[in-house]
C-alpha cells in the first residue's frame, strides 16, 4: 500500500489549507462587515443588537447599509472565484501527494503548476458540466411545475417542484466526483485532459460503487461536519455568553477544518487508487 | 332543511344591534365551470338611507375590471403584483334591468364618462324618484365570465373564486352624494348592508364554500346541485367551487368554521383551525363579539396562490405550506391578518377607497396585538434558531413604516398612492405602527378600551377618520385626539436619536458628562433617558423631549458607559431604533463574534469551490 506523507506532514497539510481558507475568510469578513461592525461597536449591545427587539435593529441595520450590499458582493463574488482557480491548483497536488510516497507537498505543488493548462482544461469541461446540470434541473422544474398543475394533492406537486432540484443536484455530484477522478488520472499518470477525462468516465462506468459511493461518503463526512456546526450555532443563537460565543467560533472553524481533512482525504484515496491501478496495469 | 330566520344573526349581536338593510340581493346563480361562467338572476331591493331623494343609482360592476387591457384597474395595476392581462379575460354582462313594474333601465344606462375606456360602474337612471327611506325592487339579469385567476378572482382549471361576480350599489351618503368609484388597483370595495339570499347551482362532485351559513341543500335539482346561503348584516358576497377540495370543520365557540383545502393539506387546515380556535375568542375580546354563525377559511389549490389572502364577508382565502414548519408564522399572520377583516371592513365598514388605512391599518394592528396575545412577547413571526435572529410581528410592521422615504399622509385615498409598494407601507404597516404607539404609550387596557369604543360605535355603519377621532377625543382628551390627527392626518418622519455621550472625572471624584437626543418630527411626547455606568449601574431621566435637541446632564459614581432613550420602546413609529442608544465616548462594544460568523459563512463559499 502506498502510503502518503508522514502523519505529521499530513496534518501540517490539512492545517495549512484550512488556515489559508479560514485566514482569507476572515479578511473577507473584516473588510465586507466593516461598515457593520462600526455601527454595532457604538451600540451598547455590539453584536448582540442583532438579535434584540425582535428584529427591528437587525432591519435597522440591514437598511443603514443598503448602499454597501452591492460592493460587499461583488467583493465575495471575485473572492470566491480567485479561490476557486487557487483550488484548481491545490486539487491536483494532493493526488500526487497520495500517489507517490515520499513526495514533498512544494515537488507536488510545482508539478501541479506545471500541469495547470491540463487541470483549467479538466475545470472548463467540468464548467460545462455544472451548466449542464443547471439547464437539466431547469427544464425539469418547468416539467414539474406543467405537470404539477394536472394534479391536486399538495405533496405531489411539491415532489414535483423539487424534481429539477434533485435531478440537477445529483448531476453536479456525479460531475463533481467525475472531475475529481479525472485530475487524479491527470496528475497521477501524466494524462492529458481528454485522456483523463475518458479515463474517469471509464472508472465510474467500471466501479460505480467504489468510485461514486466513495466520493458520496467523503462528501458526506464533509457535510456533517457543517451540520454538526450549524446545529451548534442555532441551539446558541441569540446567547450572547463569552462561552456560548466561543463555543459557536470554536465548533464553525473546526468544521471548516473537519471539511477541508475529508475532501484531501478523498483527494489522496483517488491519487492511491489510480496510482494502483497503474502499477497493476504496468 | 334549517329555517333560515335562525342562522341570520347570533342572538347575541341581534339583541344588541340590528344592521341597516339597505341592499338585499336575492340571486338564483349557476355555475359553469367549463365555461367559467356564472349565470343569475333575481332581484336588488335598495332602500334610500340618505335625507335626499335620488333619482339615479350608481352600480360597481367591478368584474369589468378585468375585461381588456385598458380598464382602469389594468391601467393602474403595478408590474409586480398582477399580471399585465391575464390569459382569458372576464366580463359582467347585464343582460335585463327592470324595475318591479317592468320598466327596462338598460337603454340609459351609461359607465362613468369621466373613466374613458372602463365600464367598472353604471349610472342608472331611475323613472322616478327615490324618497329618503322608499324601496326601489329591480329585477335582474346578468351573466359573469370569469376571468383566469387575478386578483383573488377568476378559475384555475376547475377551482373558481367568484368574487365581484353580480352588480352591486354604490353607497349613497347620508348627504345624497353616490360614493361610487371605478375598481382601481390599489383599492378594495364599499358597500351598503343587507341580506343577501343566494341559491348556488352547480355540478356534481364540486364543493361549495360561500358567504353565510348554508340554509337549504345542497340537493339535486334538474340535473344540478342546488344549496342557499342567506346572511344579513353584511355587505358582499362570494363563493368557491373546486371538485377536489376536502374540508375539515370545528365549532369554536358558537361559530361553525369550516376550512376548504386541497388534498394532502390536511396540516394546513388543522394548524388553521387550531389557530382560529385561540384567535376567535382572543378577537372577540378585544373588539366585542364576531356576529355570524360561520366562517369558511379557503386554501387554495396549487398553481392558485392568487387567489389568497382575501377577505369577503363570512369567508376568507388565505395560504398554506403542508411542510411549513409551525414557528414559521406566516400562515398564522395572513388568516389572522383575513379574519380581522371581518371586523375592519366586515363590520366596521368604512369606505376602502377613499380612507384604506381605516381596514388595512386597523386590521393589521389587530393582527399584530392578537399574534403577540396569541404567541407571546412580541408576536413572534419568524422564529427559526437555526435560521437566524428572530423576527416580531410588531418588528415587521415597524421595519415597513420606518422604510418610507417621502411620507404621504395616512388618510389618502387609494388612488391617491402613487405605486402599490407606496400604498402599501403607509396603509398597513404606518397605520398599524402608529396604533401600536398609541397602545405602549396608554398601556394595552386602556387603549384597547378605546378601540373597541370605536368599533362599537362604528359596528355596522360607514365609519370615517372623524368617527375615530371623535371616541379617541372622548376616551382619551384632546392631546390624544391631536395625534391621532397628526400621525393619521399629515406627511411626516419621526426619529430619536442619542447623537453624543460623554463623562470625566472631576475634583470631587464624581463623573459628570452629558447625552445628546435628537429629535425628528412632530411628536413632542415625553420620554425615558436611561444612563448606564461603566459599573451596569443604570439611572433613567425623564425629558420631556419637546425640543430638537435636547442636552441631558449625567451625574453618576463611575464613568458612563453608555445612554438610551426610549428603551422601553413606548414610541415604536421612530425611522430607526438603532440610534436610540450609543456608546459614550471612548467606550466600544465587542462586534468579534460578527466578524467571526461572517467569515465562517464567507469560509462555507469559498469550501464550495474549494476544499
Amino acid at each position: 500500500m502506498i502510503r502518503w506523507i508522514s502523519t505529521g506532514g499530513r496534518i501540517g497539510v490539512v492545517l495549512g489549507v484550512a488556515a489559508i481558507e479560514l485566514g482569507l475568510a476572515w479578511l473577507l469578513g473584516l473588510a465586507s462587515t466593516a461598515s457593520i461592525t462600526e455601527t454595532l461597536s457604538e451600540h451598547p449591545l455590539g453584536f448582540a443588537a442583532l438579535h434584540a427587539q425582535g428584529g427591528r435593529l437587525l432591519g435597522d441595520v440591514i437598511a443603514l447599509n443598503a448602499q454597501a450590499w452591492a460592493p460587499i458582493g461583488v467583493l465575495l463574488a471575485v473572492a470566491v472565484l480567485a479561490w476557486a482557480v487557487v483550488w484548481m491548483l491545490l486539487g491536483g497536488m494532493f493526488p500526487v501527494l497520495g500517489s507517490t510516497a515520499g513526495v514533498r507537498w512544494h515537488r507536488a505543488a510545482a508539478e501541479s503548476l506545471r500541469r495547470a493548462p491540463t487541470l483549467l482544461g479538466l475545470a472548463s469541461i467540468a464548467g460545462a458540466g455544472y451548466a449542464l446540470a443547471a439547464f437539466a434541473g431547469y427544464a425539469a422544474t418547468g416539467w414539474g411545475a406543467r405537470t404539477a398543475l394536472t394534479r391536486f394533492d399538495v405533496r405531489v406537486v411539491t415532489l414535483l417542484g423539487l424534481v429539477g432540484w434533485i435531478l440537477g443536484g445529483a448531476l453536479a455530484g456525479l460531475i463533481t466526483v467525475w472531475h475529481d477522478t479525472a485530475r487524479a488520472h491527470a496528475m497521477a499518470r501524466g494524462k492529458t485532459a481528454m485522456q483523463s477525462s475518458g479515463a474517469a468516465a471509464l472508472q465510474m462506468a467500471r466501479e460505480p460503487l467504489s468510485t461514486v459511493a466513495a466520493g458520496v461518503g467523503y462528501g458526506l463526512v464533509a457535510w456533517s461536519y457543517l451540520g454538526a456546526a450549524w446545529a451548534i450555532s442555532g441551539l446558541l443563537d441569540g446567547k450572547t455568553s463569552t462561552a456560548a460565543l466561543v463555543t459557536v467560533m470554536a465548533a464553525q472553524h473546526l468544521a471548516v477544518l473537519g471539511r477541508v481533512h475529508a475532501r484531501m482525504k478523498w483527494f489522496v484515496w483517488l491519487g492511491q487508487r489510480v496510482s494502483l491501478a497503474k502499477a497493476r496495469a504496468e | 332543511m334549517v329555517a333560515a330566520g335562525a342562522l341570520l344573526l347570533l342572538p347575541s349581536l341581534a339583541d344588541a344591534q340590528t344592521p341597516p338593510r339597505v341592499a338585499d340581493y336575492t340571486f338564483t346563480a349557476t355555475l359553469d365551470p367549463v365555461r367559467h361562467t356564472v349565470r343569475a338572476d333575481g332581484t336588488i331591493r335598495w332602500t334610500n338611507p340618505s335625507s335626499v331623494a335620488v333619482s339615479e343609482l350608481w352600480l360597481h360592476q367591478y368584474l369589468n375590471g378585468f375585461s381588456g387591457p385598458r380598464t382602469y384597474f389594468m391601467r393602474t395595476r403595478s408590474a409586480s403584483t398582477w399580471p399585465a392581462h391575464p390569459p382569458h379575460w372576464g366580463r359582467l354582462a347585464i343582460e335585463s334591468l327592470r324595475t318591479g313594474d317592468g320598466a327596462d333601465l338598460l337603454p340609459t344606462a351609461t359607465p362613468d364618462p369621466a373613466v374613458p375606456e372602463d365600464d367598472s360602474q353604471l349610472r342608472v337612471a331611475l323613472p322616478r324618484a327615490v324618497a329618503p327611506g322608499a324601496t326601489i325592487e329591480l329585477a335582474v339579469r346578468f351573466t359573469a365570465t370569469l376571468p383566469e385567476m387575478v386578483a383573488r378572482t377568476g378559475y384555475q382549471g376547475s377551482f373558481h373564486l367568484v368574487a365581484q361576480w353580480f352588480p352591486k350599489v354604490a353607497v349613497l351618503e347620508p348627504d345624497g352624494t353616490w360614493a361610487h368609484f371605478p375598481f382601481h388597483a390599489n383599492s378594495e370595495f364599499y358597500s351598503d348592508f343587507g341580506r343577501y339570499d343566494i341559491r348556488i347551482r352547480y355540478p356534481r362532485g364540486y364543493t361549495i364554500g360561500a358567504t353565510g351559513p348554508r340554509v337549504e341543500g345542497p340537493a339535486l335539482v334538474d340535473g344540478l346541485m342546488e344549496q342557499r346561503h342567506v346572511q344579513e348584516g353584511i355587505h358582499d358576497f362570494a363563493f368557491t367551487a373546486w371538485n377536489h377540495f376536502r374540508r375539515a370543520d370545528r365549532r369554536i365557540q358558537r361559530v361553525e368554521v369550516h376550512v376548504l383545502h386541497p388534498p394532502g393539506n390536511e396540516r394546513g387546515a388543522a394548524r388553521t383551525l387550531d389557530l382560529l380556535s385561540g384567535a376567535l375568542p382572543a378577537f372577540e375580546r378585544r373588539f366585542g363579539p364576531y356576529p355570524y354563525p360561520v366562517l369558511t377559511v379557503v386554501l387554495p389549490p396549487p398553481g392558485a396562490s392568487a387567489a389568497g389572502g382575501m377577505e369577503y364577508p363570512t369567508l376568507i382565502t388565505t395560504g398554506s405550506f403542508w411542510w411549513g414548519p409551525r414557528r414559521a408564522r406566516d400562515v398564522e399572520y395572513v388568516t389572522l391578518h383575513e379574519f380581522g377583516h371581518q371586523y375592519f371592513y366586515g363590520m366596521v365598514a368604512s369606505n376602502e377607497h377613499r380612507y384604506p388605512f381605516l381596514d388595512e391599518g386597523f386590521c393589521e394592528y389587530a393582527t399584530a396585538r392578537v399574534m403577540e396575545d396569541l404567541f407571546g412577547r412580541g408576536g413572534p413571526l419568524l422564529d427559526l434558531p437555526m435560521l437566524g435572529p428572530r423576527l416580531d410581528a410588531w418588528s415587521w410592521e415597524a421595519l415597513g413604516s420606518s422604510g418610507i422615504a417621502h411620507p404621504l399622509a395616512l388618510d389618502l385615498g387609494a388612488d391617491q398612492f402613487p405605486t402599490w409598494g407606496r400604498y402599501g407601507e403607509h396603509v398597513y404597516s404606518r397605520a398599524a405602527i402608529v396604533l401600536r404607539t398609541m397602545e405602549r404609550r396608554l398601556g394595552t387596557r386602556l387603549f384597547t378600551a378605546t378601540l373597541r369604543a370605536y368599533v362599537d360605535r362604528a359596528r355596522f355603519s360607514h365609519p370615517t377618520p372623524e368617527t375615530f377621532y371623535a371616541v379617541v377625543r372622548e376616551q382619551l382628551g384632546p392631546p390624544w385626539e391631536a395625534f391621532a390627527r397628526t400621525a393619521f392626518g399629515t406627511p411626516w418622519r419621526y426619529n430619536l436619536a442619542v447623537t453624543g455621550a460623554s463623562s470625566a472625572r472631576e475634583p470631587d471624584g464624581r463623573w459628570r458628562g452629558y447625552a445628546v437626543v435628537d429629535r425628528e418630527g412632530p411628536f413632542d411626547l415625553p420620554v425615558n433617558v436611561v444612563f448606564t455606568d461603566v459599573r451596569g449601574s443604570r439611572s433613567v431621566v425623564r425629558i420631556p423631549n419637546d425640543r430638537v435637541m435636547t442636552i441631558v446632564p449625567y451625574d453618576g459614581s463611575a464613568a458612563l458607559r453608555s445612554v438610551s432613550v426610549d428603551p422601553e420602546v413606548t414610541l415604536p413609529l421612530e425611522e430607526r431604533r438603532l440610534d436610540n442608544a450609543r456608546m459614550a465616548d471612548g467606550h466600544h462594544a465587542p462586534t468579534l463574534p460578527l466578524i467571526g460568523r461572517v467569515a465562517y459563512w464567507i469560509a462555507f463559499a469559498l469550501g464550495s469551490v474549494g476544499p
